[in-house]
């Protein structure tokens, strides 16, 4: 829960002759995030990138060849793809499918390309049906240059707009998927800068329909004939297509499905580095599944493959992270993920997130009935949508109605005898709770910093840093001795001495960090300029990240006079559309600040002390991830 | 449903990214390195991430960063922001895609063309299916499903395999006008602050096309007026065809409210005008984070400020990899580190 998955680097050497069934175990198990290793010696072969280039363009073709087909994509193969040895013989059987279909193929583009043509003819000539000139003569024009053809349906008042320096004739006829049939206009004078013009507008000239004879409306009557019959054979060559797919079916839905997985495999191996026969398979595989994993890439190997594993050391980098957040807590994970991926070495703060985020909330939104509708909408939206974010909304709901309970309110009114106290009239009470749920808060941080330094053997940050030790010591210094001091239990200098100490501590930070680390340090002048702007930072962050919380209890208050008001005015004759949009307003925008204003803290006060988030999330290659590490996030 | 809690999500989200922006002290820091290798050793301690000292592998890992912040708060909107949003997040994407169709119309190797790629890791295009494609057809057949398909094909029906002029413009056109739309679909605060961040950005991207499409292209004005936008908030129709028939850029940045120097060359002034539009954005991003703003501003001011931090870093790389003096470079920022002592 508090930590990721356990991950150790994997590296597999593996002889040539083994690397595609290998790569086949590493894509079928989906438990490798493969690393780009390169070097000087060790670097990708170029037989493969144009391999996977090659077989990523056969798996397009074959799939053309499903829709020529109207095929869905069938099932995967049991056996292994071996891409560098099967392509040849993969692309020939496609190369016979394809000339099987190619012309049936080229008959059904015809017979579209055929009526598309015909559509246009008819709709020129209805743009022509009142001209009283027989269709042939009217590329005979002398004065004026008159075209057809289509364009782009948006660029019709582009068009418009840029003929602004000559007289022009611009008529759209029709609109046919997204494209305009339109017909222009200007004198021969103008021509070119109409033809410029139109061209620069992507219009695609259609040529007057001079082969049909007679007047437009008698040649129109002569098409539609044609356009029939035309349609009728387009009816005839599905059937034909359909009784064709029947027949190649068996050959084609396992051919795809392999030419798909070859370009996967080409892909993953393009990526490995090699030197002479051997490849480097680097990356980092689950500790829970590298036995398994293990067993089966010896297994699909010929020859002994060297698997080297390696925990992470403290120092590595880059490693990536798997969150194994337990199922319960899986909703609350995008609170933390909107911040950022915790990294590998970095504790997942989900659960103290989770918990802070929801009582936080729930003392802002305190009140049972507000509470309970918060709640039953989460619930309907996670009936509706199953979206996690509706657990996190029903979770702020339940916890508000505590919190309703313990305020004794249900939606604005005293209804309950209150468990803990009234906001309204506790107000000191409640700020002050609040400023100690801050300090538990930044204390949780405080404790979380610690333990994730220490893992990382952080020492210097885990001692000296304003969220360290010293800084922890400082921060209980300045707030729990200045409260004995102002409550006359300790005299001022038995806190002023040690605040001092700690103060100066993390002040010379840089410089004695050098010293002991023996590295050369900034100048001095330097390192006392910023590392008094840091501690200045430093103190002033302890007081108002914990003073920060009064808004926990500010928020309470105002939750509850909204609440009263919206109830006062409700309560009046014909008050029930003030109650209805007031309680709306209530659990709507109220729900929404305190949100805000939830996540605010966590992210500022809370997660500040200790969390970086910079990690880089596991993402394992698989034949179902595609073939571009790039395409997945 | 979701929205008051996206909302909450995304303003908090703003102002935590915020905070990660480099202050003054971390620019006089970065001004006062004197060597790349410096330069990207601290900028990493900054990031804590391993950085190359290389200008190019810097600058992509900085446009890189950019794009995952920008693709990051795009998810956590809704409705007409998110959609927006998602429409400027993809900016990133349409200049890999230009940068593909122009190296592989200059016949560069599908290695060499992917490594000057910017890596995008949330985006879906299938890279490497693209890179393998065989002809411009092939590539908008693969993005079939994505908003770069409808233009390409336009283009393709019209002209065949055409040349990449054509092709980035049709590319261009086509997104900016789609992000018009969605800016021109916001209402109320969250429009006027997209008309402020985005729409000044279209308005001098659409002006800059106009004269360089006159100038360095030798279009005529029918050709400038088709291949700009229309709409392009103070930028539109009516600049272009001035643009299109000889207006200079000092005049119709003036119409903006840039003064530019009317002696400047053109390529100089239009640079100018580029510059003193993002100084604009950059102040008035700077101001909206000095007050408590819960609208769709913070996240744009947020997008604004990483942006002038990208072009600062850049202008420190590029500066440092031709020798420029400190003064030099912190006059030519624009963010926090402008005319900082090194």
């Amino acid at each position: 829960m508090w930590l990721p998955e356990r991950l150790q680097e994997v590296s597999l050497f593996v002889l040539e002759r083994d690397v595609e069934a290998v790569t086949d175990v590493v894509l079928r198990s989906a438990s490798l995030h493969l690393e780009e290793v390169e070097s000087e010696t060790w670097a990708p072969q170029r037989r493969w990138s144009e391999l996977a280039g090659r077989a990523s363009a056969l798996a397009r073709r074959a799939r053309d060849l499903l829709d020529d087909l109207a095929l869905e994509p069938g099932q995967d193969p049991d056996e292994p793809v071996r891409p560098g040895r099967e392509l040849d013989g993969l692309e020939a059987e496609l190369a016979s499918l394809e000339v099987r279909v190619a012309e049936l193929r080229q008959r059904l583009e015809a017979q579209r390309n055929e009526l598309d043509a015909l559509e246009l003819a008819r709709s020129q000539l209805q743009l022509l049906s009142p001209v009283r000139v027989p269709v042939e003569s009217l590329g005979d024009l002398r004065h004026l240059h008159l075209v057809l053809g289509t364009m782009p349906a948006e660029n019709l008042t582009r068009v418009a707009a840029a003929l602004f320096s000559i007289a022009f004739v611009l008529t759209p006829v029709q609109v046919r998927a997204g494209r305009a049939l339109v017909a222009a206009a200007s004198t021969f004078e103008d021509a070119a800068v109409l033809d410029r013009a139109l061209r620069s507008a992507f219009f695609e000239p259609a040529p007057l329909p001079t082969d049909r004879r007679g007047l437009p409306q008698q040649a129109l009557a002569d098409l539609d004939g044609y356009v029939d019959e035309v349609r009728r054979h387009g009816v005839e060559l599905r059937h034909e297509r359909d009784r064709l797919a029947d027949a190649l079916r068996d050959r084609l839905l396992p051919l795809e499905a392999r030419l798909r997985r070859a370009a996967a495999a080409a892909d993953a191996i393009r990526r490995y580095p090699s030197r002479g026969e051997v490849y480097l398979i680097a990356g980092w595989v689950p500790e829970r599944q590298l036995a398994a994993f293990a067993g089966a890439v010896r297994v699909a190997a010929e020859a002994p493959v060297v698997l080297e594993q390696v925990p992470p050391g403290a120092s590595r980098q880059g490693v990536p992270t798997l969150l194994s957040t337990p199922r319960w807590l899986r909703p609350f994970t995008g609170l933390v993920t909107t911040f950022g991926l915790s990294g590998y070495r970095e504790l997942d703060p989900t659960a103290p997130a989770a918990i802070t985020f929801v009582v936080m909330v729930g003392m802002m939104f305190g009140d049972v009935g507000h509470g309970l509708i918060l709640a039953a909408l989460g619930g309907v939206w996670w009936l509706r949508a199953r979206s996690p974010l509706a657990v996190v909304v029903v979770a702020a709901g339940l916890s508000g109605t505590v919190f309703g309970t313990l305020y004794g309110t249900v939606l604005g009114a005293p209804r309950l005898p209150a468990l803990w106290l009234r906001p309204l009239y506790s107000i000191q009470e409640l700020l002050l709770a609040s400023i100690a749920a801050g300090v538990v808060v930044l204390n949780v941080g405080f404790a979380l910093n610690l333990v994730g330094r220490a893992r990382a053997r952080d020492w210097q940050g885990l001692l000296i840093d304003k969220s360290g030790v010293a800084g922890w010591l400082l921060y209980w210094t300045l707030l729990g001795g200045g409260g004995l001091v102002l409550l006359g239990r300790l005299p001022a200098s038995a806190v002023l001495l040690p605040a001092a100490l700690l103060a100066a501590l993390l002040w010379l930070r840089e410089p004695l960090m050098a010293r002991l680390a023996r590295r050369r340090a900034e100048p001095l002048g330097e390192s006392l300029v910023t590392g008094f702007f840091e501690l200045f930072e430093a103190v002033l962050g302890y007081a108002s990240n914990s003073l920060s919380f009064v808004r926990l209890g500010a928020f309470a208050v105002a939750h509850e006079g909204l609440s009263a008001m919206v109830l006062r005015y409700g309560s009046e004759p014909g008050g029930w559309f003030v109650l209805l949009v007031g309680t709306a307003l209530i659990v709507g925008f109220e729900g929404m600040v305190v949100g805000i204003q939830a996540l605010r803290l966590e992210y500022f006060e809370f997660f500040g002390r200790f969390f970086h988030g910079d990690g880089t999330p596991f993402v394992p290659i698989s034949y179902q991830g595609g073939h571009d590490a790039r395409t997945r996030s | 449903m979701m929205g008051p809690f996206r909302h909450a999500a995304s303003q908090a989200q703003a102002r935590a990214r915020h905070a990660s922006l480099l202050d003054a002290g971390a620019w006089q820091a970065l001004l006062a390195e004197v060597s790349l290798e410096g330069v990207a050793e601290r900028l990493g301690r900054a990031l804590d991430v391993e950085l190359p000292a290389s200008p190019a592998a810097l600058e992509r890992f900085l446009e890189q960063r950019l794009a995952a912040e920008t693709h990051a708060v795009a998810a956590l909107q809704w409705g007409a922001p998110h959609r927006l949003l998602s429409a400027f997040a993809r900016r990133f994407e349409l200049a890999n895609l230009k940068t593909l169709l122009r190296a592989r119309h200059h016949g560069v190797a599908v290695e060499r063309c992917e490594a000057m790629l910017v890596p995008l890791p949330h985006t879906v295009l299938p890279w490497r299916a693209i890179l393998a494609a065989r002809s411009v057809e092939e590539v908008a057949d693969l993005l079939a499903a994505t908003p770069y398909a409808r233009p390409l094909r336009t283009v393709l029906e019209q002209q065949g395999e055409a040349t990449p002029f054509p092709l980035e413009v049709a590319l261009d056109l086509a997104y900016l006008q789609t992000l018009v739309r969605r800016v021109l679909a916001l209402g109320g605060t969250d429009g006027r602050r997209a008309r402020v961040f985005l729409g000044e950005w279209i308005a001098v991207e659409n002006l800059s096309w106009a004269f360089r499409y006159r100038r360095l292209a030798g279009l005529t004005p029918e050709e400038t007026v088709n291949y700009t936008l229309h709409r392009a908030f103070g930028a539109g129709l009516a600049a272009v065809r001035r643009v299109a028939i000889g207006a200079g850029v000092a005049e119709e940045a003036a119409r903006l409210g840039y003064r530019i120097d009317p002696e400047l060359p053109e390529e100089a002034a239009l640079a100018s005008l580029q510059r003193a539009a993002l100084s604009r954005r950059f102040a008035a991003a700077a101001r909206l984070f000095d007050r408590a703003v819960f609208d769709l501003g913070a996240v744009l001011a947020l997008l604004t400020l990483r942006q002038v931090e990208v072009t600062d870093l850049v202008t420190l790389i590029e500066g440092l990899a031709e020798g420029l003096e400190r003064e030099a470079v912190a006059a030519r920022l624009i963010g926090p580190g402008h005319r900082l002592e090194a």
